[in-house]
């Protein structure tokens, strides 16, 4: 007996330890299916990874991962079984299964969203991507291909010796960042809303020292900005309109390109230092945030509902997550103006977003057919046109309750408690988007009636909101994407850190005045001491590597 | 008189007993005997082998430009290259300088004020205050950084409460307790002692609790004070879990402590706080170098290993004691 129990327990135990390891599944391909109008017959299986975050992932009652809404409407429509064969959570645990699949331990799926350059260029290197030019010129439906010629940057990455391995995911230019003023402030010092640094800075210095909120109290201060991790954080309590106002397209952490066509580093030239000294000085006189050092860009949000900043910049959507000072100081109001322009009188510019991540298909899969035809219905969501108007599916992510578009879930026929995000179902991470830097918002503003699920969305965001997306658009040209965006060179991998550590480091120090301006000339000439000038040789041997094929031509993409 | 531990038997020590019935039977024998027992330690040993001791084989991957699709045998041999790259640049070093600092001063103070605490609340007659001293130190064990280190930055920030008090009740400029790098790693320090001493005066109470009560006995009939009595009865008979819980900690000498510090730390304070850990993951150079992932790995684990052999070897040596 005793025996016997030993021996059970043994082989349980042996069980538990042996459970964790299961074996691959085989990849799939199968050709022969033709295609009957718009439709595969019979239906075919797009294997497909997946990233999925927080807000995806929850499903109604009695739908899965691969059985639901989308997949469903995929195979009765188009005869397209869509189905996640590797799935991760958080972008790195995404990134360490696709590396496992290269390793051969798991099997590498039809369709590869790739969010991260480096491991694009693992998989590129790895020999097992599919190079798609071909594809793109005779596949690719003219409206998306209309997409792809407007932002030809967003191949870099995935361009080798002239060879294209992949695509943009949904390339959309993203919407730039507005500055947001307490209206009521400026109304009582009799102010209007600056348009230059001179301008920015008496109203800074109003609100800090001329008692804005009428309280006899000195307890407000002008402007709200983190540098925490960068001076140029590209979404909220961002300084960056203050460096390019003195340094124009040279802004801090990125690459654009000079005139002779050469990549150049924004945060060394030698006008950061005018910028830097603006700064300094601001902050001695205590118009700018006390803490911008030690506070995040989330994090220095706070003064601004709290009543206590007057200025903060950041994309129009801020407004929303910073209304609430409306409601907490009775009188308060926010009003959405575009950044100043810069000493030279032009305008300031900022970072700007066109894609995330890339799509890389297995070496072996030859459907790519069918990949344009999914994808391009699911762009009927983007162009409010084909089966998807108002939204993907009634009762998930729209519903029409008495003869009303509604994207309220509370609202829904069937309540929900959040809406359902159909369009991260299927390999994109979000619904593709073709509204460029806010192209709807300034259609309603020129009267265009709502009629498509774009227009609506748009229509039912807040009026500052809308406004903020106006500006947005109307001022795209600020907007600039960071010219290098391929995978990180040999010696970026090893000193780019700490050239980044360096920088962060001497701008506060600065700005803080524990290290006098002149720290500037030592930092940069340490930049291109500790490997910064071989850093900008690799990106620009890598650039002209991109640029050495009209790959663009060779896709029909011209 | 005094206790000496080295004499006399103190609770806790068993050498004694070890190794009574073990090797008086031949191994096919005892084997034979008590196979069923063998049989159960089994899946353990396979789960050792395979989950601990078998992933080491990817430790060669510290001296290889390691490629996933290459795998370990294609990849190509670097040499030590990875090992140079940790210390090829000043911020590098400085960092290892920095994880050097406040380990060290975090396992210091992290031993001594916890013994001290324990033996102070261990004379404390009143239970109720003694447990709820215990519950209200040990509570902040449980929260997680990210919590703390929010409630810490605006506390000690320069509009925070702390500054509030220093300026306007004392008159005083006020202190920029994380943005001062000669007073960050003090802050670094107090504040992690301030989560965690309660959690580590826990075991000492314990340790306490077990000391056999004729030791206070004879030391009262032989006239020992209050002070006399800690100092030559209940320090000696902790003397062994002291060491047990040094050398432990001292493992952990290169940790000094990622989810506090990169929720504290800024630019400002780059040159004294950051530690290893940070800066790896601000680098986010372990992003896909397996090889320069696993060189700094091995690199930790290395120096841990080394410590703890030594700090064995010293406990051995002059308190006379074996952990193992």
């Amino acid at each position: 007996m005793k025996k016997a129990s030993s021996i059970l327990m043994t082989a349980l135990l042996s069980a538990g330890l042996l459970a964790g390891c299961s074996g691959g599944d085989q990849p799939s391909s199968e050709k022969g299916s033709t295609l009957k109008d718009g439709k595969f017959d019979p239906p075919i299986t797009l294997k497909i990874a997946k990233q999925q975050d927080e807000n995806a992932g929850k499903y109604l009652p009695g739908e899965s991962l691969n059985d639901n809404v989308l997949t469903r409407w995929g195979v009765e429509k188009l005869g397209i079984k869509v189905e996640t064969t590797l799935l991760g959570g958080d972008g790195a645990q995404y990134n360490n299964k696709l590396r496992l699949a290269l390793t051969g331990s798991e099997q590498l799926p039809d369709i590869i969203p790739v969010y991260d350059t480096m491991l694009a260029n693992d998989l590129i290197q790895s020999g097992r991507v599919k190079e798609i030019t071909e594809d793109i010129k005779s596949y690719m439906p003219e409206r998306l291909k209309k997409i792809y010629k407007e932002y030809p940057m967003t191949f870099n990455p995935v361009i080798r010796d002239g060879k294209v391995y992949g695509m943009a995911i949904a390339p959309n230019l993203t919407e730039g960042e507005v500055m947001l003023i307490r209206q009521d402030w400026l109304d009582n010092l009799k102010l209007k809303a600056p348009t230059t640094i001179e301008e920015f800075e008496q109203v800074i210095a109003a609100f800090t020292d001329g008692d804005p909120d009428g309280n006899g109290k000195k307890d407000t201060y002008g402007f709200t900005l983190s540098g925490k991790d960068s001076y140029n954080t590209g979404w909220v309590s961002d300084p960056v309109m203050i460096f390019s106002a003195f340094t124009g397209k040279n802004i801090p952490r990125q690459w654009h390109e000079d005139s002779s066509g050469k990549l150049v580093y924004g945060s060394v030239d030698p006008s950061n230092k005018e910028a830097l000294a603006k700064l300094r000085d601001w902050y001695s006189k205590g118009y700018l945030k006390k803490e911008l050092a030690t506070k995040g860009a989330w994090d220095a949000l706070a003064d601004f509902t709290e009543g206590k900043a007057g200025i903060i910049i950041g994309r129009p959507w801020l407004y929303g997550s910073v209304k609430d000072v409306e409601k907490n100081v009775q009188g308060a109001k926010i009003e959405a103006y575009p950044t100043i322009n810069g000493i030279d009188g032009g305008k300031t510019y900022q970072s700007g977003q066109l894609n995330d991540g890339v799509f890389m298909f297995n070496k072996d899969f030859n459907q790519m057919d069918a990949f344009f035809l999914y994808y391009d219905k699911l762009y009927d969501a983007a162009f409010g046109t084909g089966d998807f108007v108002y939204g993907y599916a009634q009762g998930y992510d729209y519903d029409i309750v008495n003869g009303e578009v509604t994207f309220d879930p509370q609202k829904f026929n069937k309540p929900l408690d959040a809406v359902q995000s159909v369009g991260k179902m299927s390999f994109t991470k979000n619904m593709p988007t073709a509204d460029g830097p806010g192209k709807s918002f300034y259609d309603l503003a020129q009267g265009v009636k709502p009629d498509n699920g774009v227009l609506m969305r748009s229509n039912s965001n807040d009026a500052t909101t809308q406004k903020g997306y106006v500006i947005s658009y109307e001022n795209a040209d600020v907007l600039l994407p960071n010219a290098f965006n391929g995978p990180p060179t040999k010696t970026m991998q090893s000193t780019l850190e700490q050239l980044n550590t360096m920088e962060q480091e001497t701008y506060t120090k600065i700005i803080y005045s524990k290290e006098p301006l002149e720290a500037f000339d030592t930092f940069v000439k340490q930049w291109y001491a500790k490997g910064g000038e071989q850093i900008t040789k690799e990106a620009n041997e890598w650039y002209s590597d991109v640029k050495k094929v009209d790959t663009m031509a060779n896709m029909g993409l011209n | 008189m005094t206790i000496d531990s080295a004499t006399q038997p103190v609770p806790g020590t068993t050498k004694k007993v070890r190794s009574v019935r073990s090797s008086k039977k031949p191994w096919s024998k005892e084997i034979r005997a008590s196979w069923p027992l063998y049989l159960m330690c089994l899946p353990a040993l396979v789960f050792v082998l395979t989950f601990a001791y078998g992933p080491m084989v990817g430790l060669i991957m510290a001296f290889q430009d390691y490629k996933p699709w290459l795998g370990l045998t294609g990849s190509s041999w670097i040499g030590l290259e990875n090992f140079r790259r940790i210390f090829q640049y000043e911020e590098a070093s400085q960092a290892i300088y920095n994880t050097l600092i406040i380990a060290v001063s975090k396992i210091s103070v992290g031993i001594v004020v916890p013994i001290v605490t324990a033996i102070l609340l261990s004379e404390i007659r009143s239970m109720g205050l003694k447990k709820s001293i215990q519950t209200l130190v040990y509570l902040p064990h449980f929260l997680s950084w990210v919590t703390v280190a929010g409630m810490m930055i605006d506390i000690l920030g320069l509009e925070g409460g702390i500054n509030h008090i220093l300026t306007s009740v004392f008159g005083s400029e006020p202190i920029y307790f994380l943005g001062d790098p000669s007073l960050f790693r003090p802050t670094v320090v107090l504040s992690d002692l301030w989560k965690n001493f309660g959690f580590g005066m826990i075991v000492y109470l314990a340790t306490i609790a077990g000391i056999d009560p004729s030791y206070y006995e004879a030391a009262e009939i032989d006239g020992a004070t209050r002070r006399q009595q800690i100092w030559h009865v209940t320090l000696p008979s902790m003397l062994p879990m002291i060491i047990v819980i040094a050398t432990l900690s001292l493992g952990g000498i290169l940790d000094a402590g990622f989810d506090q510090i990169f929720n504290l730390y800024n630019p400002l304070v780059y040159s004294t706080g950051d530690i290893i850990d940070t800066y790896v993951y601000r680098s986010s150079l372990l992003n896909g170098q397996y090889g320069f992932g696993t060189a700094v790995g091995l690199f930790k684990s290395v120096i841990s290993l080394i410590l703890i052999v030594l700090s064995y070897r010293f406990a051995y040596k002059f308190a006379n004691y074996r952990i193992f």
